[in-house]
């Protein structure tokens, strides 16, 4: 299963908006099989670090490698087209379509027989979005527009999925629905997925190997159990919250 | 009651043009998000080749496919060289209408150097009388309804029931997402303004034949009447524009009838707020990004 090259990696990544670097000096790497969580406190990077890889950030310095080829700051849709699927933390659907067009659209490199067929299956894994086919995504709740985001990124069944915070908004039980169903389901049949999660420990539980972004710059990169059961884990959110608590507080 | 008879037959003849021209517009605007006021100075240079074309003995409806083809060529051009670098470079939606106001007025300009102030006509086109009922259309008002029709009902077609066209909306709500589908979406943005400059040429040249005579004002001030009625219609809906140039020229007409035609214009466009307080984003609710930026 595991292959020499990783399916998706960065080097000395360095990116942000503008020239003031966002994240510092990055060293990620995703296998084929593997589900690779990063976790870190708001504002960390996590999400530049991800419109990075996708060429959706400026790159300052660094690469960006699918299966060891050079994609620094390839457009989206050639990234597409080399089997890396996005799901974006906000804006992740199209609005003014029908669920039904979303799915669609997701598969709009396929041929018309497979997609058709692909929907089916995207369909079975979220039966929810069986019977509002018909409705314009605009009008949904947060966790039906989800559903459709992510049913959207799988039509093309993507080698590589990175998936940013694909659980905001949903239920407790969607949550773990999506979480172990999904994303650890996908890693299992072979896909390399990456995971930017807020419910860190939903996401550690699952996860096999998990870095952890804070100000820009890996802090700790280690198997996910690990960094579950590690102090500086405890340190960067619950420390962290307790003091902006007692900030609070005072 | 032939009067009013007589002005709906108007007003039908009217609102046809107002619709191709509205119907290029509310693709143009609710595809690429850009509300390209240069549209009006594109109608008149659309009107000018028409006639340049007639004076060179062409047959008018040659004329009519050849300017729309040039206009489609031009109105890439127009966005290639000048909106899409602005848009790149983070332009707002405001600066951007500027430009396209801006533009407008050097294009008129323009127009008035090559072709001088003076009123022009295509001439008297011949062509018989058809009879509805009491109403009463030119042969040439009838194919440019004709045109109209069919040209809104391909393009509503194409907007939802194709992949393309699909992926033409997709691009107008989410450019990244669309990307993200393996969507080209410079592509798509070409073609959508490749559609709109057609019906722009299409519709400057109808506007030449129904006004019989005209000069460099033409296209800007019939473009109020085409955003008009693709904001009545529910803007980004092909359908919607069409009924909505319908409304507003028929409205129009009716009140010139009754009426000093110097008010007919006050009279049409009470009309036009009337129903957009009824019905705030238009009679087809179109949930584009811009129909929503118009909302608020
Ligand atoms: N479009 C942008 N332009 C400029 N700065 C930005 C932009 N987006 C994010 N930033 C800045 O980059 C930093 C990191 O943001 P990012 O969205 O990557 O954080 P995150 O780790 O994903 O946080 P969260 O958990 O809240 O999603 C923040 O300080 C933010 O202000
Ligand atoms: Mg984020």
């Amino acid at each position: 299963m595991s292959s020499a090259e990783p399916s998706l990696a960065t080097r000395g990544l360095v990116a942000g908006y503008g020239d003031i670097p966002v994240v510092r000096g990055v060293d990620i790497e995703v296998r084929a099989g593997e589900l690779v969580a990063v976790v870190g406190p708001n504002g960390a990077g996590k999400s530049t670090l991800l419109k990075a890889i996708l060429g959706l950030a400026k790159v300052i310095e660094g690469q960006v490698l699918a299966d060891g080829a050079d994609i620094t700051r390839a457009p989206l849709q050639k990234l597409v087209r080399l089997g890396i699927g996005y799901v974006p933390q906000t804006d992740d659907v199209f609005d003014p379509l029908k669920v039904r067009e979303n799915l669609l659209m997701g598969g709009y490199l396929l041929d018309k027989q497979t997609r058709a067929a692909r929907m089916e299956e995207v369909l079975a894994i979220f039966p929810a979005l069986r019977s509002r086919l018909n409705r314009y995504v605009g009008t949904m709740s947060g966790g039906e527009r989800k559903m459709t985001a992510i049913g959207r990124a799988l039509m093309l069944t993507p080698k590589v999925l990175v998936l940013d915070e694909p659980t905001a908004g949903l239920s407790v039980a969607l949550t773990e629905m999506v979480l172990t169903e999904q994303v650890r389901a996908l890693a299992d049949h072979g896909h390399a997925v990456l995971l930017v999660e807020q419910k860190a420990q939903a996401a550690l539980r699952l996860a096999d190997r998990a870095y952890v972004l804070v100000q820009g710059s890996v802090a700790m990169a280690a198997p996910a159990a690990q960094v579950l059961a590690s102090p500086e884990m405890a340190e960067v959110f619950l420390g962290g919250q307790l003091k902006q608590q007692q900030a609070a507080d005072q | 009651m032939s009067v009013l008879i007589e002005a709906i037959g108007f007003g039908i003849a009217l609102g046809a043009v107002i619709a191709l021209g509205a119907v290029g517009f509310t693709v143009q605007f609710g595809i690429s998000n850009v509300l390209n006021i240069t549209y009006g100075a594109l109608l008149t240079v659309a009107a000018y080749l028409g006639y340049y074309l007639l004076q060179l003995g062409w047959n008018v409806w040659v004329a009519l496919a050849v300017t729309s083809v040039a206009m489609a060529v031009l109105s890439v051009i127009f966005n290639r060289l000048l909106l899409a670098p602005l848009s790149r470079r983070g332009t707002s939606f405001v600066g951007v209408v500027i430009v396209t106001v801006a533009a407008g007025i050097i294009l008129q300009y323009c127009v008035v150097a090559v072709a001088g102030p003076d009123t022009v006509s295509y001439g008297q086109l011949s062509g018989s009388t058809v009879k509805f009922a009491d109403l009463v259309f030119t042969t040439s008002q009838l194919i440019i309804l004709a045109i109209a029709v069919v040209l809104m009902v391909a393009l509503h077609m194409l907007l939802t029931r194709t992949q393309f066209g699909r992926a033409m909306r997709a691009t107008s709500a989410n450019p990244v997402v669309a990307r993200g589908c393996g969507i080209d979406t410079d592509r798509v943005i070409d073609v959508t303004w490749l559609i709109s400059g057609a019906l722009c040429g299409a519709a400057g040249v109808a506007l030449a034949i129904s006004t019989v005579t005209f000069d460099f004002t033409l296209g800007p001030t019939f473009l109020i009447y085409m955003i008009a009625a693709a904001v009545l219609g529910g803007i980004g809906q092909p359908h919607g524009a069409m009924l909505g140039g319908m409304v507003v020229g028929v409205v129009s007409q009716v009140a010139s009838a009754y009426s000093n035609p110097a008010y007919q214009d006050a009279y049409a466009f009470a009309v036009l707020i009337l129903m957009l307080l009824i019905r705030p984003r238009g009679l087809f609710s179109a949930g584009t990004a811009s129909a929503r930026r118009l909302a608020g």
